[in-house]
């Protein structure tokens, strides 16, 4: 099975990556994230629950390992923030 | 059960919650936010609460007394928090109530629809050895969506009271009380936790304590909830190959390509009849107006040579703008846009560069301001110098107005492309400014990969579209009108001092006023480029102030008031026939070279006074001066050579 990027899945949970503790779930998650899943892909390619996978991705934006690309500038409102209404990434 | 009528509690002693009534235990509800635990908290209580501000802080707090079998308790309602690793001051309160240790039972109450989150904030919970009751909302949802968990095995995995509850309909309210003045008497604690204590210095870090706490998440959730669908959707597939290293580029680069081409193509048209009927019948109308009311020629010369014309040019670009941002949010809604970050990482990382200075680029494609804050997102100081030097080369939605006049001026009938290739020209100036200050002033620099959250596809629901593209283009108008108006105001007025000649204010030929004559002075510095001429170097010298401001100052420039044809047809026509003379009859080469040159040559001074906050005036005029350095050699290149071509 072919991850999201096209390369081959390894057994997802022994691999490290950004976060340190191979073997964890949480690590395992943040590194497909890494590698371009989404926590729901991440979830499928680990066979746990995608709530889980979803669990991990907030925790792991909280301490900073994961950015949000609806969160990059801190604010997300085109309409209050003149700035931002041209922005890409704002919703 | 009947409700209880709230009493007034003391003030509140410290810690972040009221006091407790000397004699009536304490219980607590803790839990994610909107999992029902206010709807919970009401049904408990009865209608009529008390409400005290945590103490040093605006936080509300909700108190309130509960039967629970034969005993009254203090019931407090903490604020949602997804974990005991605060954020923010909700968050706080609740982590202080928790860690204060003065209470008789935590009730968590647990989403059934999101379990995994909630089991998370009860691992913490339980590292505190706090006693606990656990309530579980949202059981109806969680069965209809297949996510139904088995309550009795969670009840025997966690070794705590577990009840399924719904507070508005007053399900298992009951037997949620009984389990609390059990557990009053006889306190339960969670198991199956690894043997660590709140502050294990083994585990100082909060990653490594996340790292255990959700393998002990896993392991209840495999026991409790029934096996999820591992088939690989729509989204894993279309991933495969929108985030290769070999098409996501490519699939990138068509997919702004075709929205130029669609904005262009679909956008001149209308941008031609608005601003023709500004200029048109709006500005007959004005004029005749001002007539009847016999003002001074300089008041006609102010509305309609000054406001009007800087209406003209806001209105001119509002379909442009409507277009580019449905396309904007259209991408940015089916969760294509977040892939580009993933993608770009990839090639950055692999010319050195670090990849989560994607996102704050990207925004800079947007508007540079932004995105000066949004490297932040970097940890180290020097990657968020980096990258904020680099902000300033990404083309943002105001120097695209200008392109568009240009390209359509001198490629009308390849418009898209052109404005394609200088945004290619944008990202080649990012990523080059970026090796070389890794290869100079940044070596020190280790790149790192992006992680982003990436949301699955979707396809964007019209409704929200539409309200998204009106928030932005009423953002743009405010934005663009009030810099744009104010710019044509503010050259009236200096087209209206002599300099020279011996005219009267308001009296004076454009190239004998102020604005021509120092105009003038700097045209001859644009020789180099083929732009010799002191309308295009004014109209440079106001994109200083704000790139929205060139297409307008350019317009003031040639004082454009042939009203019997459109006034955005007429300026591209004289325009064209300025630069042919200028360029010597290259016509093409001096206009790309004016295009990156508008690139490249200076940020807004927003941009520049954020910079100046961000990083300190040396950083900022050095990086400034580079650009300009930069964007001038750059530009006498492409028209040296291209005129020889």
């Amino acid at each position: 099975m072919r991850g999201p990027d096209g390369a081959a899945a390894a057994p997802a949970r022994r691999e490290g990556g950004p976060v340190s503790g191979a073997g964890s779930v949480f690590g395992s998650v943040v590194a497909l994230m890494g590698r371009g899943f989404t926590p729901a892909a991440a979830a499928r390619e680990l066979g746990v629950s995608a709530d889980l996978a979803e669990a991990v991705a907030a925790e792991a934006e909280r301490l900073g390992l994961v950015v949000s690309s609806g969160s990059a500038c801190g604010t997300c409102t085109p309409g209050a923030k003149i700035a931002c209404a041209s922005c890409p990434l704002s919703r | 059960m009947s409700a209880q009528h709230c009493h007034d509690g003391p003030a509140p002693a410290g810690g972040g919650v009221p006091a407790e009534t000397p004699s009536m235990p304490r219980v607590m509800l803790v839990g994610n936010p909107n999992v029902g635990k206010s709807t919970l908290f009401n049904a408990l209580t009865g209608a009529r609460q008390h409400v005290v501000n945590a103490p040093g802080t605006t936080i509300a707090v909700a108190e309130g007394t509960w039967r629970c079998g034969t005993t009254d308790v203090s019931l407090v309602d903490l604020p949602g928090t997804y974990s005991l690793i605060a954020r923010s001051p909700d968050e706080q309160v609740a982590t202080n109530a928790v860690a204060g240790g003065d209470c008789g039972v935590h009730v968590a109450v647990l989403d059934a629809t999101a379990l995994s989150r909630s089991l998370y904030l009860l691992a913490q919970l339980a590292l505190e050895d706090a006693p606990v009751v656990v309530a579980v909302t949202m059981t109806d949802l969680a069965k209809a969506r297949g996510l139904g968990p088995d309550v009795g095995a969670l009840g025997r995995v966690l070794g705590v009271p577990v009840v399924a509850v719904n507070g508005r309909s007053g399900a298992g309210l009951d037997a949620l009380a009984l389990a609390v003045s059990r557990s009053l008497t006889r306190p339960a604690r969670v198991r199956g936790l690894p043997e660590l204590a709140a502050d294990d210095a083994a585990l100082s870090t909060e990653l490594e304590r996340a790292q255990v706490l959700f393998d002990w998440v896993e392991r209840v959730v495999d026991e409790v909830l029934p096996a999820s669908d591992a088939r690989p959707t729509f989204s894993d597939t279309l991933d495969r190959v929108l985030l290769s290293p070999w098409a996501g580029i490519p699939v990138f680069a068509l997919v702004v390509w075709a929205v130029f081409q669609l904005t262009t193509v679909v956008a001149t048209p209308l941008m031609d009849a608005m601003s023709g009927f500004v200029d048109g019948p709006v500005a007959s109308v004005a004029g005749w107006l001002l007539e009847a009311v016999s003002g001074p020629a300089w008041l006609e010369s102010f509305l309609l040579g000054g406001v009007l014309a800087g209406i003209s040019a806001v209105v001119s670009f509002i379909p442009l703008m409507a277009l580019m941002f449905a396309a904007i949010s259209g991408l940015e809604a089916s969760g294509y846009l977040a892939r580009v970050a993933v993608v770009a990482d990839k090639a950055l990382r692999s010319i050195g560069l670090d990849g989560r200075a994607m996102l704050p680029l990207i925004v800079g494609f947007g508007c540079n301001v932004p995105a000066l804050s949004a490297t932040s997102v970097l940890p180290h100081a020097r990657q968020r110098l980096l990258a904020g030097m680099l902000v300033p080369l990404t083309s943002c939605t105001a120097r695209l107005a200008v392109y568009l006049v240009l390209a359509q001026t001198f490629f009308p009938h390849n418009a898209g492309t052109v404005v394609f290739g200088i945004y290619v020209a944008s990202v080649v100036l990012v990523v080059a400014g970026g090796l070389l200050a890794r290869t100079t002033v940044m070596r020190d620099l280790t790149p790192q990969s992006l992680v982003i959250a990436l949301p699955d596809y979707q396809w964007p629901h019209l409704r929200t579209l539409g309200r998204s593209v009106w928030s932005r283009v009423v953002s743009f108008v405010r934005k663009a009108g009030s810099v744009i108006l104010l710019a044509v105001v503010a050259l009236w007025v200096l087209q209206a001092i002599p300099a020279r000649g011996g005219h009267s204010v308001a009296d004076v030929p454009v190239e004998d006023s102020v604005y021509g004559v120092v105009s003038q002075g700097v045209a001859p510095a644009l020789a180099p480029m083929g732009l010799d001429d002191w309308r295009i170097a004014a109209s440079l010298v106001t994109g200083v102030a704000a790139k929205e401001a060139v297409v307008g100052a350019l317009a003031q420039a040639y004082a454009v008031d042939d009203t019997t044809d459109s006034g955005a047809v007429a300026l591209r026509e004289q325009v064209r026939a300025t630069v042919a003379e200028t360029s010597g009859g290259h016509p093409t080469a001096a206009s790309l070279a004016l295009m990156l040159f508008v690139l490249a040559y200076m940020p807004c001074l927003a941009t520049l006074a954020e910079q100046r906050r961000l990083y300190g005036g040396r950083w900022t005029a050095g990086a400034a001066a580079t650009s300009f350095a930069g964007a001038y050699l750059i530009a006498t290149l492409v028209f040296q050579v291209g005129s020889r071509l």
